[in-house]
């Protein structure tokens, strides 16, 4: 049965790649750009939607004046535990740099707002269809 | 070929009766649940007049164009070309028919 799912990513050929991946899996796509879109798209589709898929690095808004570097994804995680959406991080950081990550994803994943157990990461480059599975196994 | 037109008034006067094509009508607020729900071969968006859906049909062109699958045409409506932005085909209004324009993007 076809799931509504949102990606939120920067990179155009990311978004393509995700795109092609979800939409030939037979799945509804929603795609957002950066977090103020994707909280959006979240909350207009709350009703439908299956689950997230978010990449880490990319723009808030220029209301929030929050520049690429920083991981505004994050906040994008924390947001679907709180409201017990399933979540996906599809990041091609490195090993080295996404340490940092580690003890956020594992307290959220262990908020008791989420129920699923678990949130698939993509770490060194960005494995859409993975995560893609992975999401659909939750 | 199904056509999405968005727009907050009613379109049926910028089109044929009957029209060869199948055109759906949307109000922003709708249209981005009705794409993804099912998708169309063009997207026709009037997103350039004042009033509270201005935003709203903006960003409806905005997601659909993040969220389109490849080979969906999308056209932004408007009464100037001056508007126009990069990257965006534009189809000036008014229009006689909408349907002739069309037949001319497609030749």
């Amino acid at each position: 049965m076809e799931k509504t799912i949102l990606i939120v990513e920067d990179l155009l050929e990311e978004r393509e790649k995700a795109k092609n991946i979800i939409l030939n899996s037979g799945h509804n796509l929603l795609v957002a750009q950066d977090l103020d879109s994707g909280i959006r798209l979240m909350k207009a589709f709350s009703d439908v939607l299956f689950g997230v898929i978010t990449d880490i690095h990319y723009q808030s808004t220029s209301t929030h004046r929050i520049d690429t570097e920083k991981p505004n994804g994050l906040a994008l995680v924390a947001l679907c535990v709180e409201k017990g959406i399933r979540v996906a991080v599809c990041s091609d950081i490195d090993g080295h740099f996404s340490k940092y990550l580690d003890i956020p994803l594992r307290v959220l994943q262990s908020h008791q707002n989420y129920s699923f157990g678990k949130i698939p990461v993509s770490k060194g480059f960005k494995d859409w269809g993975s995560m893609l599975k992975e999401l659909l196994n939750l | 070929m199904r056509i999405l037109v968005i727009s907050p008034f009613d379109v049926k006067k910028l089109f044929s009766n009957p029209s060869k094509y199948n055109i759906v009508h949307v109000s922003p607020k709708n249209a981005l649940r009705l794409f993804i729900k099912e998708p169309s071969d063009i997207v026709l968006a009037f997103a350039e007049y004042e009033g509270s859906d201005f935003n709203k049909a903006r960003e409806a062109l905005a997601d659909i164009k993040n969220s389109a699958p490849e080979g969906v045409r999308i056209f932004r409506l408007g009464f100037s070309k001056e508007e126009k932005k990069d990257g965006e085909t534009y189809l000036e209004l008014p229009l006689s028919l909408l349907d002739d324009n069309l037949d001319k993007i497609f030749s």
